[in-house]
């Protein structure tokens, strides 16, 4: 804060366990000043523990953690940093018996609240009944409202926008890039990878704990290269099929099942194991030659060829569990190449 | 400042009010029954007599006759109603202040405002102040306007004495309540504790009375509120009252230390 050039949030070598049991895992990375930032990760990956961290309501066990300039684990300074920060939780939970303007009166009377009418405006509540009588879109929104009101320098969100209907979320969206040309600072985690391509600057991926990737949206997904889709009616071994520039080759029929989480199904009906050929998956960088070359010893019966989506990306990271096929489940393929 | 004492002080009204219509209704019944048992009361000082001194004291307090009306009040309010009950209720309220939040998810998003814990845990205690007068007000006017009806007098002095040391009484069982409540994230293991310990530490007070074990019950608030000293004696214990009020601050600074240092998960 005092420093306008100083990172909004700084994380070095955060670890926490919570006793025996791991929770982050040397975390490092920084968050600029009006960048939207990208915390992804399936749920128990360790989102929670760091947002935990950084409001102050966990102790780390070792390394660094500041926001907005201040120290997290140093009262007076987490005191200071809170006045310019919101922070939105996922699931909120508010008092019963109090209406939604008590609620915003409340928050307030202890932060400031310039900005409440405008932001009303654009997610309007029942403020006159009692939170009670709120849906769950309800209050998520006031939620919001309470959150950004006091026009704070940065806001910190878990998993915001579940309980939003498509409308009030893509006017979220549209708040979080108002609040990034104002030179305001986002954080958030998802597991919603829609949600980051739209609104994120910059992503980190977490895994059990440790911070597994941390780059740019379009950095990630062109690192991640081109992903192939082929049928061949003989059935090689995959291993067959990788040449220099590939970086991973699946035989995704067989067997397994398809199709993980909220990822789409494509429901391919037309590849199975009733015939003798083969359906196979490869990721690799632009190498279409060779690629051509590979397959001309075998006669191709179908092909897709697209660009990897940040699906894969993030598939491809949660991979390991023996679910090779899931992993590489195109979100969108067509039959015909 | 006070914001959030001012927001709880909100939410609990509702209970204040609920809380005084169920002791006016005690206190009207009491009062009432006043007339006969004046007329009839020698057979139940006898069994008074009868009771054993520990069983007495606890649920009847330290009176030797229920003909007179401070010796009624005593016994059959004072004793029963406000160290008991009310001293049971506001441990028990006071166990359910910041688990709740925890357990219900609601601490993060506050805390999230620029507030240290301690001034929450603070704040959050300091809404029972009100409720604990409120409730001291409205029964002291219904208790004296019942004595005026049923041709009695008393002390107004003494009366106003019992009334404003149970406020300290009260308020230092919330502070044990208060002290469960940061401790445990379970509301009903934290309500459960604070309740338990106000009326365990009673029971240990009445036992212990009057034994080489004396000592034990000084650990309890009981010991330090006796309603039967102030108003059939008239004695005025300021021991008792610094007591009740140095262990109020602590109770209150020692759970706004505990909430400080925890992780809050």
């Amino acid at each position: 804060m005092t420093d306008a050039n100083a990172a909004t949030i700084e994380v070095s070598g955060l670890t926490k366990y919570y006793g025996d049991v791991r929770g982050a895992e040397d975390v490092t990375f920084d968050v600029e000043r009006g960048e939207i930032f990208g915390f992804l990760g399936p749920n128990g990956a360790g989102k929670s523990t760091l947002i935990r961290v950084l409001l102050g309501l966990l102790e780390p066990t070792s390394g660094e953690a500041r926001l907005l300039g201040s120290d997290v684990t140093a009262r007076d300074e987490l005191l200071e940093a809170k006045r310019n920060l919101g922070y939105l939780p996922s699931d909120v939970a508010f008092y019963d018996r109090v209406t939604g303007r008590e609620i915003l009166d409340y928050f307030g009377g202890i932060r400031g609240d310039e900005r409440r009418e405008e932001l009303l405006e654009r997610f309007p509540v029942p403020l006159d009944r009692t939170v009670k009588a709120y849906s769950s879109g309800n209050r998520q929104k006031l939620a919001i409202v309470a959150t950004f009101m006091h026009d704070p320098d940065l806001v910190i969100m878990d998993e915001p926008t579940s309980g939003l209907d498509p409308l009030v979320q893509n006017e979220f969206y549209e708040l979080l890039d108002e609040q990034r040309e104002r030179g305001k600072t986002s954080f958030f985690s998802s597991h919603i990878l829609s949600e980051v391509r739209r609104v994120c600057d910059r992503v980190g991926i977490i895994r059990d704990g440790r911070l597994i990737e941390l780059d740019t949206v379009e950095g990630i997904i062109e690192e991640s290269g081109t992903v192939v889709r082929v049928r061949l009616a003989e059935a090689p071994d995959p291993e067959a099929l990788r040449f220099p520039g590939v970086s991973s080759v699946e035989r995704i029929d067989g067997g397994s099942d398809v199709g993980v989480g909220d990822l789409e199904s494509p429901g391919d009906e037309s590849r199975g194991g009733d015939d003798a050929g083969a359906t196979y998956q490869l990721v690799l960088s632009r190498e279409f030659d060779a690629l051509i070359d590979r397959l001309s010893a075998y006669t191709v019966d179908d092909l897709e060829v697209r660009e990897a989506a940040l699906e894969d990306v993030f598939m491809h990271f949660y991979d390991g569990s023996g679910a090779a096929a899931d992993t590489a489940e195109p979100p969108a393929a067509g039959g015909d190449a | 400042m006070l914001e959030i004492a001012r927001f709880e002080w909100g939410r609990r009204a509702r209970g204040t009010v609920l809380l005084s219509v169920a002791f006016l209704a005690l206190i009207a019944l009491t009062m009432g029954l006043f007339p006969s048992i004046r007329e009839t009361g020698g057979e139940l000082d006898a069994y008074l007599e009868t009771l054993p001194p520990e069983v007495a004291r606890a649920f009847v307090g330290d009176v030797t006759t229920l003909t007179t009306i401070e010796g009624y009040l005593v016994s059959q309010l004072y004793q029963f109603g406000w160290v008991i009950l009310l001293g049971i209720y506001f441990a028990y309220a006071a166990g359910s202040t910041i688990a709740s939040e925890v357990e219900r998810g609601r601490a993060d998003m506050l805390l999230s405002l620029p507030i240290t814990r301690a001034r929450f845990v603070v704040e959050k205690f300091l809404a029972f102040v009100p409720v604990v007068v409120a409730v001291n007000v409205v029964t002291f006017a219904a208790i004296y306007a019942g004595i005026v009806l049923v041709d009695e007098s008393i002390d107004l002095a003494d009366m106003a004495a019992v009334h404003g040391v149970s406020v300290l009484y009260l308020l230092a069982c919330g502070g044990i309540g208060l002290l469960a409540s940061v401790s445990f994230d379970s509301v009903r293991r934290a309500q459960t504790v604070g309740a338990g310990v106000v009326f365990g530490t009673f029971l240990l007070d009445s036992i212990t009375y009057d034994t080489d074990y004396e000592w034990l019950g000084a650990l309890s608030a009981s010991r330090h509120f006796d309603p039967a000293a102030i108003l059939v004696a008239g004695d005025l214990e300021w021991t008792g009252i610094l007591v009740l009020a140095v262990a109020t601050v602590a109770l209150v600074a020692a759970s706004a230390v505990v909430f400080e240092r925890r992780d809050l998960q």
